[in-house]
């Protein structure tokens, strides 16, 4: 992490698509025991632990192979986080990554276009699997308004740095908006009025990994 | 035979309901794939060993998953995503033990798929039922037999009534035959009879009297493989047949320990029916009379 030197890129090459989920990996372990806090809120106090669990185990993976088409890459942390996580964000970013890989397809290099295209899918199938949408209290919270707020950037001539940076705050400002929110799915929603006043943990960490990638991709 | 796939957060809780299911199995039991708890033996799923489970469940009569909650709910629809070839698979919406139990019994009776699923998620109305609630109904009832080949009545002995046992081996000797069968008594109105819980939903009690109307090709063989399930396995009573004519006869000779069997049947009888009253025998659409056995 951080012996990249990124300035100006226009296309994001695979090893600094590894970077971002090494710097994910790296967000995660550090917030884990908030991220398990929040859980153990609203739900079953696991969500820290499993994704430390879940990207401790990516990294692994990655560390003993080279993979050189995103769609491997993508693939292969997608399995990775399904078998390792155990917990219902295992199939949703499990869902999140295999949807990015298949978006990209054998790239080496993924544009602006086709980091969009990637997240997009990732959203879609995310959306698809849990069935929620925005204003549920759920990891949909944060990341539709990050993509949201790219796409806007880069509509208006923005680069790919001030996409990212704008999709982080987006992504930290949909998370947060999800404190005063009454859960409708995931464990939460058994709770009713009373997940209202915390923080959704999978709102959380997907807003982990925007500044993972804001981090990684503007120095 | 249709395959289940059974998916919980914990293998414990998983083995647990197949053992108790396993119980009303009498024979072959089908195919059943536990994917539950996570490789290093915590709470959770994966999505991956649901596939793998999938795939090693289905030996071509497809399979019915069945799921506890949460996380289990997604690996199974993610699992759908990650088979190497297409399955006929079934995620099924059922309360986790009741709907494993019936899938299991509707299963090895040799339903096939849609009815394995309806039962199982059909199978919470049974303790609805007991505690005089209702749940929503997500039955889709078969089209009622209008014109009926062959119908039969006969008299439940045995001490316990039609319940899940007596009522897969009803499915079961149903499942070569393709005939449409239903089967009412004067308290409930006609079910399917290839679904070992409609058929337990009659709540048919010792005294009742089962109706039984067939139609279709196989209809006649359908109604004496049920009759032949009569008390004590002795050989099937002599059934003599009354025609649409009105004509009445005594229907049936019951054996001796089934004219005593409606007070006291021999606990070990496995059987259903004794006290064969009537079947009648209705021409066919195109006038050919068709024969019972």
């Amino acid at each position: 992490v951080g012996d990249i030197a990124i300035v100006a890129s226009t296309v994001i090459s695979i090893a600094q698509l590894i970077d971002w989920l090494r710097r994910y990996h790296e967000l995660v372990i550090k917030n884990q025991a908030e991220l398990t806090d929040l859980d153990s809120a609203i739900g079953d106090a696991d969500h820290g632990i499993n994704m430390a669990r879940g990207m401790t185990a990516v990294i692994d993976k990655l560390d003993g192979q080279h993979l050189a088409h995103a769609n491997d890459l993508f693939k292969t942390v997608a399995m990775t986080l399904v078998m390792s996580v155990g917990g219902a964000s295992g199939p949703l970013y499990g869902t999140f990554f295999l949807r990015f890989g298949s978006a990209t397809g054998p790239a080496v290099e993924l544009d602006t276009a086709a980091l969009m295209n990637g997240l997009d899918a990732g959203l879609a199938g995310i959306i698809e699997r849990g069935k929620a949408q925005v204003g549920d209290k759920t990891m949909v919270d944060a990341l539709s308004p990050a993509l949201a707020a790219m796409e806007s950037v880069i509509k208006n001539g923005g680069d790919l740095a001030a996409a990212v940076t704008a999709g982080r705050d987006a992504a930290v400002a949909g998370r947060d908006a999800t404190v005063p929110m009454i859960a409708r799915k995931g464990r939460a929603s058994y709770l009713g009025e009373r997940s209202v006043g915390h923080m959704d943990p999978g709102a959380a960490s997907m807003a982990l990994l925007f500044e993972a990638l804001a981090a990684g991709l503007t120095g | 035979m249709v395959g289940i796939v059974v998916v919980s957060h914990s293998a414990d809780l998983a083995h647990a309901a197949v053992d108790l299911a396993l119980q009303m199995v009498p024979g072959s039991a089908p195919r059943i794939e536990v994917a539950a708890g996570t490789s290093d033996n915590r709470l959770g799923t994966d999505a991956s060993r649901v596939a793998e489970a999938i795939v090693t469940a289905d030996d071509g009569d497809g399979v019915a998953v069945i799921m506890d909650l949460g996380s289990a709910v997604l690996s199974a629809e993610m699992a759908l995503e990650l088979l190497p070839e297409p399955h006929e698979t079934r995620l099924v919406p059922a309360a986790f033990a009741e709907g494993i139990f019936a899938a299991v019994i509707a299963a090895a009776a040799g339903a096939d798929l849609d009815v394995v699923a309806r039962d199982a998620t059909e199978a919470l109305q049974a303790k609805a039922t007991q505690l005089d609630q209702d749940v929503p109904q997500v039955n889709v009832a078969p089209p009622p037999i209008t014109r009926p080949a062959i119908v039969a009545e006969a008299t439940v002995v045995n001490r316990a009534g039609i319940h899940a046992r007596p009522a897969a081996l009803i499915v079961a000797a149903l499942a070569s035959l393709e005939a449409q069968v239903m089967i009412s008594t004067e308290r409930s109105a006609a079910v399917a009879a290839r679904s070992p819980t409609a058929v337990m939903s009659l709540g048919a009690r010792p005294g009742d009297v089962l109706r039984i109307e067939a139609d279709g090709a196989g209809a006649a063989a359908a109604v004496d493989r049920i009759l032949a399930l009569v008390c004590d396995g002795s050989p099937k009573p002599s059934k003599v047949r009354t025609g649409p004519d009105g004509s009445t006869a005594p229907a049936c000779i019951p054996s001796e320990s089934a004219q005593g069997a409606s007070s006291a049947p021999p606990t070990e009888c496995p059987i259903l029916l004794s006290s064969l009253i009537q079947v009648f025998e209705f021409p066919t659409r195109n006038g050919q009379s068709r024969q019972p056995g």
